[in-house]
């Protein structure tokens, strides 16, 4: 059947997500996020009181992603952390973004900055390993850990739209499997109903 | 097949693959390097090979599933090849060390001594959630390499596809009266 013209509805799904939905979805990110940095922490501290099952599980967990080399670590109860400074920066700076994110933007909003800013946060980390690199200056723990932590916050701007429109088109297909799969369950109900009643059960 | 998967598995193989080759996965030190390229290729072969804009949330599902297939490759084949080769890359990284500072590098050594001595049961317990952790870190870099892809590689923004024209008004606007101009005149 045709409707009036004033009566169309778009049908482009609109790339917004609810207000509500998107701030449980922040709030795993940034749940994530303190969780990765709490584990960080927790190595040490668990080797320092002889909890080497789970210390070990940890270092080796990160392991897979730092060098873990102690002399470019900080040290918490007279152990490195499980990662290095420049990490652990990324990590804390990731977190912080994450967790101030909502007052900085609208977490409606799913359109990253523009890659400029993205890029410009790279120069401070890239300018302080290169300089270390080529013997011109030697960098310190705090040097890495604030290049780090810089790059962490502003990634934290990609990051958490990026994760929120991933949220919202996983929901959208579920939604839309969810509608189809009971849209054929209803259709085959009809059909078995009218079979019956053709056949006068 | 989903448009989506054939990029995610050309960046999935590949980040598994170099994941799990012994001396290549030294660039996983740098942050999770290949996890997170392979990711960015993933989402850059996407956009490449999408007529619309990509969105960050269509480069991070890609980023995903390329996660997902790299985690599995990484299992698979890394963990045996590890395990043949793991005393070798250790011994080599712990001489680097020890050539830069020999302290450092004694403190190192003590530590795989440690680990080396301890029973093969409670080094299986501790791979175990190791493994899984890795897994699970392998495909959250991987995820936020294709929504970096996107923010990088993707030069179509804010072009997004205009909806479709509603349709004319009942009975009206063409020539000659469109469909219901013919009974007009009867």
């Amino acid at each position: 059947m045709f409707s009036l013209s004033d009566q169309y509805v778009p049908q482009c799904v609109p790339r917004e997500m609810a207000r509500g939905k998107a701030l449980i979805v922040w709030g795993a990110i940034a749940a994530a996020c303190l969780f990765l940095l709490a584990l960080v922490i927790l190595a040490p501290v668990a080797l320092a009181r002889n909890h080497s099952l789970l210390a070990f599980s940890i270092y080796q967990g990160f392991h897979y992603v730092c060098h873990q080399i102690p002399e470019r670590s900080f040290y918490v109860a007279g152990h490195p952390l499980a990662v290095c400074a420049r990490c652990t920066g990324i990590y804390a700076g990731l977190a912080a973004g994450v967790i101030v994110y909502p007052l900085v933007r609208s977490i409606r909003k799913v359109e990253t900055p523009r890659r400029l800013w993205l890029l410009l946060a790279l120069v401070p980390m890239t300018v302080d390993f290169s300089l270390t690199f080529l013997h011109l200056w030697q960098n310190t723990h705090l040097s890495r850990f604030i290049t780090g932590a810089l790059f962490g916050a502003v990634a934290s701007l990609y990051i958490v739209p990026g994760l929120i429109d991933l949220a919202r088109i996983v929901g959208t297909e579920f939604n839309t499997r969810r509608r189809t799969r009971a849209a054929v369950r209803e259709k085959k109900m009809r059909l078995g109903a009218s079979a019956r009643a053709v056949r006068g059960d | 097949m989903n448009k989506s998967m054939q990029p995610a598995i050309i960046g999935g193989v590949v980040l598994g693959l170099l994941s799990a080759i012994p001396f290549v996965n030294i660039v996983n030190a740098c942050c999770c390097g290949w996890a997170v390229l392979g990711g960015m290729l993933a989402g850059y072969l996407y956009i490449k090979g999408s007529q619309t804009p990509v969105t960050t949330g269509e480069g991070a599902k890609v980023g995903v599933i390329a996660g997902a297939i790299g985690a599995v490759i990484y299992v698979v084949v890394g963990l045996p090849l590890g395990l043949l080769s793991g005393q070798a890359m250790m011994a080599m990284i712990t001489s680097m060390i020890q050539n830069a500072n020999p302290e450092q590098g004694e403190l190192l050594r003590r530590q795989m001594e440690i680990q080396q001595n301890m029973p093969m049961g409670t080094r299986i317990l501790t791979a175990i959630p190791g493994t899984l952790f890795v897994a699970a870190l392998i495909i959250g870099f991987a995820t936020i390499g294709g929504l970096l892809a996107v923010a990088i590689f993707e030069k179509r923004k804010g072009m997004s596809v205009p909806p479709p024209p509603p349709p004319p008004a009942y009975g009206g606007g063409q020539p000659g009266g469109g469909y219901g101009g013919g009974y007009g005149g009867v």
